[in-house]
């Protein structure tokens, strides 16, 4: 049996955004990782300008993932 | 371009001397910058043509929210894609020439080739961008099964031509 819940529009909606919100989330542990690896092969001095923008990017997904969950 | 000695790399060796470090030019980023700009300026006049449109308040806080969304993966694709321009290197060191190349997530391509084994050095020019901001492709061919090395789209390509064959003929003893 299908719970009634399921059937409400807003509840689709909120699911839909947390899942897009997370997809982000993903995909900036995935450049974080690509950033790590890039820094291993060549040592650039802007590494830590480089961090504080992936800071910066993390705090928006973040934002964005309690967004979708409110 | 840099030719500072505190630049590291991790294959470096401890008596390796970096001599030039090279990097594409910047203008040949620009065409896939402007797209970027271009679907983001879209993204953001679409709620504003749809408002009209669409009434529901459900559809239009779920678009909102993905637009948003969207505009913050082309943000972090657009950094991603710059991060791989800047590590993407062509370094030329007392013994060696080596090329880093990174592409996409997960994707790299690291190609060396001693001074030594080098056999001939070719300038090319590609296309209308670099014809106009005068950069050009070094291709570096190596004897045997040596892989050739390719520094695309690089600024003074002339300097480092004649940097390259200097450091070759001492390499190999002919600097007499």
């Amino acid at each position: 049996m299908i719970p009634s819940e399921i059937l409400n529009l807003d509840f689709v909606l909120k699911i839909v955004k947390v899942v897009i919100s997370i997809v982000n989330i993903v995909f900036l542990l995935f450049v974080f990782q690509h950033l790590r690896d890039l820094q291993d092969n060549y040592h650039s001095k802007l590494f830590p300008v480089f961090l504080v923008v992936m800071g910066g990017f993390l705090t928006l997904s973040i934002f964005l993932f309690l967004l979708a969950i409110n | 371009m840099k030719t500072k000695n505190e630049l590291t790399f991790c294959i470096q060796k401890h008596d390796e001397i970096i001599k030039k470090v090279l990097r594409r030019g910047f203008i040949i980023e620009v065409p896939w910058l402007l797209g970027i700009l271009a679907s983001s300026i879209l993204l953001i006049t679409f709620p504003i043509i749809s408002t009209n449109s669409f009434s529901d308040k459900n559809f239009l806080g779920i678009t909102t929210f993905v637009i948003i969304n969207l505009l913050f993966f082309l943000a972090l694709y657009t950094f991603n894609r710059l991060l791989n321009w800047f590590y993407s290197v062509n370094i030329i060191t007392d013994q060696r020439l080596i090329d880093f190349e990174f592409s996409d997530l997960g994707h790299k391509n690291i190609v060396e080739c001693r001074l030594e084994n080098i056999q001939s050095i070719t300038l090319q020019n590609q296309g209308l961008l670099s014809f106009l901001f005068r950069l050009s492709t070094i291709k570096v061919l190596t004897s045997g099964d040596n892989p050739n090395v390719d520094f695309e789209f690089i600024e003074n390509p002339t300097k480092t031509q004649n940097l390259i064959s200097d450091l070759t003929r001492i390499a190999q003893g002919k600097d007499n």
